[in-house]
């Protein structure tokens, strides 16, 4: 006979009592176990498509519409060039899809892969895609694709004379090879979870369909090589047109030019080069719309700024107000020296409009259309005019009125091209002409300079260019490894599910334990010391505890699945399953043990004392029975809580929503509980009826009955107020102040769209022609750098998309409601655009929840030239359609991101039948590749993730709901039971078992009202003040309906329990 | 072997104190057999719970054996039942999981015996042969008639070779037939073992078959003269 015997034989006789042990443990670690098993099946599906996504590769060079050279790789080992570009996607069978990327790979980026590094059979019609353009588009080897896709331009399409925009290209090829996830086919640079619809083809085929063969914009490398190691094997690589520049020798100027094919030179670059080369002097040739002096004018001409003293033929002193006209032009004109001249030109206004502006030169000198003066070398290759056979051909991307050319202006493209018609001082030209691009279109300095291009290249960084390197690696790892707190989220949601089990748990042990307290008293009779008799009680506790852990695990698995499958519907995937399962080690075990360490505390908090009290008073009675009258801490502490809830709500603006509401909940739950206890233990004197008795008996345990009430009402608590706030609404997108700013749709576009010379609001963006009146406003944004940080992204995501847009315009209109401001920012559209920063808005609830930041922080970003600048956090907006983003003011972006060209984004009005204008613009913008959401749709998309969020919370709420009815089913059978004497023995002195019933079912009435009374009241007032009024009714009749389910259950588990455990119920 | 000097045990209740034993002494000799008679709630189970060391006198000394238990903790006091003293109860008090040889050598749960579990299994075995059951070893307390639970309960105070056995109504729930045979029993004991034998019972006849008897009465013991 050992003590491990004894334990044994105890386990063995208790068995029946220690199942209900065993099944609350089981139940308490599945849930515990459930939630850290969906945090790491969520972390390691990410960490499985981070590496999927990004395969070998560590770092990468991305140029974005900066294009460099493919061959650039040539010369670094381990490297692979990327061109990667968007589209639309179109079937054969009417299916279609945007958003698509288009990747032109060569056969090295196969090896990129970390699973199947097979080069897929491409050839320039035969590409591969991934399964995620198959799974959309329903397509499989052998069908046909048709790409279409937005040519990039030299220049953002933006620019002042950068070429007719929105050109289409289409390109047709048929699907070879479906990519797997793990070859390569999730490959992409967003952090997401979701992939994005690839198509792979070769590099060449898509570089000439959009006219820059030999074009990459993304260099991926594999092996260790570091960010310096990686720069230095670039720059030993690169040529001058990786930086878009070219030298180009002007014979009749005996000069040599750098020039740039985005036209403009970026300034970081002209700084540079005129560092190198001090005798380089800039120069810019524009398009004037109109020269004109004394009633005559000439239409569309080139006029060029150059430096007076580099220019053999121009006066020296050429003053900044003079202008040297060519003959042709002096005789066009009928203008000589002395004459006034005016120049009108476009010039790029706010909101990137362009604006017609004009200045007056006084004429200084007629010069003669010949030699350096008649070079037509002046004028770069604009596109749109430069390849033009005449001038009414040109198609500059400016509004021009090519009805005014005349015959003689023909007769000039004919003879001279873009030769100068008219030549000014560089630094007026500078100060005219100047935008976010550049100022001079080159720079020129006398011929003869030795090894140029190398003395070029060895001052020049691949980030003047716009290329970037990206540590991509790091990053993907960086947002796969603390994504959303998935296990943090179940775990809180959880929370009282696993309290409720636990609580139950350690209810049924104590039970267990006061059964056997004849014994206990026998074991410190014979002389067992009192802690030697708690040790084993709670040792066999643990070995329960223990075995319904293991159990709970082996149900977590399945218990999981089901979480995540409830989470997957996020998504909405079709069935198709996102999360892979996965259980850390650490999970397993630590969660076991953690359960198992939380188990025994609450058993050995709970069975304590029951070990302390006197072996004697044991052996005397069963279990113990205390009324203590009149002497309850209860008393002050009800009101005492009950003024710390009020103060919660009161403080709500300084603690925050989320703080003062679960202070106020908790407050109000213990301020109830102690009333409770307060009047259970007051009026107990008095008659004896039936009543005074039921109340008697309830405090005759008031441990068992505090617990199950406490459970009951904690419960009835969460899953109300949780409930209370499910989203409802996205219906008053009418209002201009409200989350859809008043805007009908969310458009974004797979080819950007530019918009036109004095187009504003009610401009036809989308060239729908007659149609265009079917929308009102229309607000287009350009999109930035970023992730998205929208609730629907599992990744961790620093840096939010940005979105630009003119604010003034937002302003003006009265859209959206900025809910709060950083100290000293006033809390409007205008505070954007002042500042030293950049400053943003971003929706309250990834401000809280995804970047958990708070207004008045920074956020840092790299900008174009790869110089890191800080986002400033100005405000908030309630819910807004902009989840996910933040809005900046669109010339603050334009300054750190000159070259991003067209607007990707748009907010749209609709005045008529929505279904009608989303049907007429799914139609209109197909070549686009546009999506057409409703704001409201986009509103209640984002309301469904945290109504299903708060569905899961109030399933297991609902679970927890349900074991503290099951608990008070226990409690009622457990007191009945241990009373059947009581009850017979009142049957004895001729009590009827109607009028002992009555006794019964009044306590158990009792504790039931109490709890559905102090978790209601509780929950209403806690959440009363945070209700929107529209909800108000929706609500109400949810609590309504939750508060009946609650009772019937509960009523239910305790008259099973009646009828299980009393006679009382069939005599 | 018991001395017990002015011993006194109150207890206090919101209303008032109550005292239960007053001012009490009781001396008994090794080897000699005592019972306690007295009204119900005169406080005889109180009195055996003081000197059992299952609780401790308002003041007053008690010494068993010669050693003071009104000062020790309670891991001594503990240890002190385990090797000193045997109790026996009205209601026997088997552990349901445990055998009959099982419940016999339940005292040496406490651990810190000296002698081999062997050598206290083979005189629990003897005990239970001496009581009756040598047949009944591995049977379990539900399949025992009353009488049978206590000879097992007997058994069980004997295990540790105590000097001192308390008994308290050990006769309370047995028929009279039964109630000779448990008295002739630990009579037996004490005759052939030494053992101090102290029972507190209301059976006058289980009463009047031990050496001293004492009433209990407003706190304070009384002799009764008993006639062998």
């Amino acid at each position: 006979m050992t003590a491990r015997t004894f334990i044994l034989r105890g386990l063995r006789h208790y068995r029946g009592a220690y199942l209900g042990v065993l099944l609350g443990s089981a139940l308490g670690a599945m849930v515990l176990l459930g939630a850290l098993f969906s945090g790491d099946s969520v972390k390691s599906t990410l960490r499985q498509i981070a590496e999927e996504r990004t395969g070998r590769t560590t770092l990468v060079l991305a140029g974005g519409e900066n294009f460099f050279r493919a061959a650039l790789s040539d010369g670094i080992p381990d490297t692979a060039p990327i061109l990667q570009l968007r589209g639309q996607v179109d079937t054969p069978s009417g299916r279609s899809t945007g958003q698509v990327n288009l990747f032109g790979v060569t056969p090295d980026f196969w090896s990129f892969s970390s699973g199947d590094t097979t080069p897929a059979p491409l050839d320039k019609e035969a590409w591969a895609i991934n399964r995620e353009l198959a799974r959309s588009l329903d397509l499989k080897t052998g069908d046909t694709l048709v790409i279409r896709l937005g040519k990039p331009g030299l220049v953002s399409r933006d620019a002042p004379l950068s070429g007719e925009p929105e050109e289409l290209v289409t390109i047709r090829g048929k699907v070879a090879t479906i990519r797997d996830d793990d070859a390569m086919g999730r490959f992409g640079l967003e952090a997401t979870q979701l992939p994005s619809p690839a198509i792979f083809l070769p590099l060449n085929r898509l570089a000439t369909s959009i006219e820059r063969p030999g074009a990459a914009n993304l260099l991926l490398f594999g092996g260790d090589l570091t960010v310096a190691d990686a720069t230095t094997a670039i720059r030993s690589s690169t040529q001058l047109a990786d930086y878009g520049l070219s030298l180009q020798e002007i014979p009749l100027s005996n000069a040599t030019e750098i020039r740039s094919d985005r036209i403009f030179l970026p300034p970081v670059i002209e700084g540079k080069l005129r560092q190198l080369l001090p005798a380089a002097r800039p120069l810019v040739t524009y398009l004037a719309n109109t020269i004109a002096s004394k009633g005559k004018e000439t239409p569309y001409s080139m006029v060029t700024g150059a430096d007076p003293a580099a220019v053999s033929f121009l006066p020296d002193d050429l003053a900044p107000d003079e202008i040297v006209l060519n003959s042709w032009e002096a005789e066009d004109l009928g203008a000589g020296p002395g004459d006034k001249v005016t120049l009108s030109y476009y010039v790029l206004g706010s909101g990137n409009r362009l604006d017609e502006d004009s200045s007056t030169f006084t004429v200084r000198d007629i010069v003669p259309l010949e030699g350096a003066a008649a070079d037509k070398l002046w004028m770069p290759d604009f596109p749109g005019i430069a390849e033009a056979d005449n001038s009414s051909d040109w198609t500059p991307g400016l509004p021009l009125d090519l009805t005014r050319i005349r015959d003689k202006d023909e007769t000039y493209w004919d003879d001279h091209r873009g030769t100068p018609k008219a030549f000014i001082p560089y630094a007026a030209a500078e100060k005219l002409w100047s935008n976010r691009w550049g100022s001079a279109t080159a720079l020129r300095f006398p011929a003869g300079e030795g090894n140029l291009e190398q003395r070029i290249l060895d001052v020049l960084e691949p980030a003047d260019a716009g290329l970037l390197l990206r540590d991509l690696g790091a990053e993907s790892r960086a947002a796969a490894a603390s994504p959303v707190d998935i296990a943090g989220l179940f775990l809180s949601m959880s929370f009282f599910l696993i309290l409720a089990a636990v609580a139950l748990t350690a209810m049924l042990f104590r039970f267990n334990v006061e059964q056997r307290n004849h014994e206990s008293g026998l074991l410190a009779a014979l002389g067992i010391p009192a802690g030697k008799i708690l040790r084993w009680r709670l040792l066999e506790g643990a070995i329960v505890v223990t075995i319904g852990s293991i159990l709970g695990a082996l149900l977590a698995f399945a218990y999981t699945r089901g979480l995540l499958l409830f989470l997957e519907s996020i998504w909405n995937r079709g069935g198709e399953r996102l999360f892979r399962f996965h259980a850390a080690p650490a999970s397993v075990v630590g969660g076991i043990l953690g359960f198992i360490f939380l188990m025994m505390v609450t058993i050995w908090f709970v069975t304590r004392r029951q070990a302390k009290r006197a072996a004697s008073l044991r052996l005397e009675s069963g279990t113990e029975e205390v009324i203590r009258p009149g002497k309850s801490r209860a008393r002050w502490l009800a009101p005492a809580a009950a003024l710390a809830g009020l103060a919660a709500i009161l403080s709500a603006k300084a603690i925050g929503p989320q703080g003062a509401f679960f202070l106020a909940g908790f407050s109000f739950l213990v301020a109830g509980l102690a009333l409770f206890k307060a009047r259970g233990v007051s009026k107990l004197t008095g008659e004896l009826t039936p009543a005074r008795l039921a109340r008697l008996n309830i405090v005759r345990r008031p441990t068992r009955s505090l617990v199950v009430v406490g459970c009951l009402a904690a419960g009835l608590f969460l899953v109300v107020s949780v409930t209370a706030f499910q989203k409802h609404g996205g219906d008053e997108w009418k209002e201009r102040s409200s989350s859809a700013g008043g805007f009908a749709f969310w458009i974004e576009t797979t080819t950007p769209v530019h918009r036109g010379a004095a187009d504003d609001s009610t401009a036809d963006l989308f060239k729908l022609g007659d149609q265009r009146q079917e929308l009102g406003e229309i607000l287009p944004f350009r999109v930035g750098t970023g992730d998205d940080a929208s609730c629907f992204n599992l990744n961790s995501v620093t840096r939010p998309r940005l979105l630009a847009t003119d604010t003034a315009a937002l302003e003006k209109r009265g859209s959206f409601t900025v809910k709060a401001a950083a100290p000293g920012i006033e809390a409007n559209w205008s505070a954007l655009r002042e500042g030293p920063n950049m400053r943003a808005f971003i929706d309250e609830t990834t401000l809280l929840w995804v970047l958990k930041k708070k207004l008045g922080d920074t956020i840092d970003y790299t900008d174009e030239q790869g110089s890191t600048f800080p986002v400033e956090i100005a405000g908030t907006l309630d819910g807004s359609v902009f989840q996910g983003s933040f809005v900046v003011d669109e010339q603050r972006f334009l300054e750190r991101y000159p070259s991003t060209g067209g607007y990707q984004l748009f907010l749209a009005d609709a005045p008529g039948d929505l279904e009608a204008t989303r049907a007429l613009l799914q139609r209109s913008l197909t070549d686009l590749g546009a999506t057409v959401t409703p704001t409201a749709e986009r509103l209640a998309a984002f309301h469904s993730v945290e109504n299903t969020y708060i569905s899961i919370f109030n399933v297991l709420g609902g679970l927890g709901v349900i074991l503290g009815a099951a608990g008070l089913g226990l409690v009622t059978a457990r007191n009945l039971a241990e009373r059947n004497a009581e009850f017979a023995q009142l049957q004895r002195l001729g009590i009827a078992p109607r009028v002992i019933r009555s006794i019964v079912f009044r306590e158990t009435r009792r504790l039931l009202f109490w709890a559905l009374g102090i978790g209601l009241v509780a929950a209403l007032v806690s959440i009363l003040p945070a209700l929107p009024k529209g909800d108000l009714i929706t609500t109400l009749s949810w609590i309504a309906s939750l508060a009946l389910m609650f009772l019937a259950i509960a009523a239910a588990c305790a008259w099973l329990a009646y009828r299980k455990a009393t006679p009382l119920a069939t005599s | 072997m018991i001395e017990a000097h002015q011993l006194c045990k109150s207890y206090e209740t919101p209303g008032e104190t109550i005292r239960v034993l007053q001012d009490l002494d009781l001396t008994l000799a090794d080897g000699e057999t005592a019972s306690i008679v007295g009204p119900s709630g005169s406080g005889k189970s109180t009195l055996l719970n003081l000197l059992g060391a299952l609780d401790r006198p308002t003041s007053g000394s008690i010494a068993i054996g010669g050693q003071d238990i009104s000062t020790l903790t309670t891991e001594q006091a503990a240890a002190f039942r385990n090797h000193q003293l045997g109790f026996v109860f009205q209601q026997h008090h088997l552990l349901p999981q445990l055998t009959v040889l099982e419940n016999v050598l339940v005292p040496r749960l406490a651990g810190d015996w000296q002698e081999s579990a062997a050598s206290t299994e083979s005189r629990a075995r003897d005990l239970l042969q001496q009581v009756g059951l040598g047949e009944r070893l591995d049977h379990l307390p539900w399949q025992l008639s009353g009488g049978e639970k206590l000879r097992t309960a007997v058994a069980r105070a004997l295990v540790n070779q105590p000097k001192l056995i308390l008994a308290d109504e050990p006769t309370g729930s047995l028929d009279p037939a039964s109630t000779d045979t448990v008295a002739d029993l630990l009579l037996q004991l004490n005759r052939e073992q030494g053992v101090t034998l102290l029972v507190v019972t209301h059976n006058a006849a289980l009463a009047s078959r031990m050496s001293k008897t004492f009433e209990l009465r407003n706190g304070r013991l009384s002799p009764r003269i008993t006639a062998h």
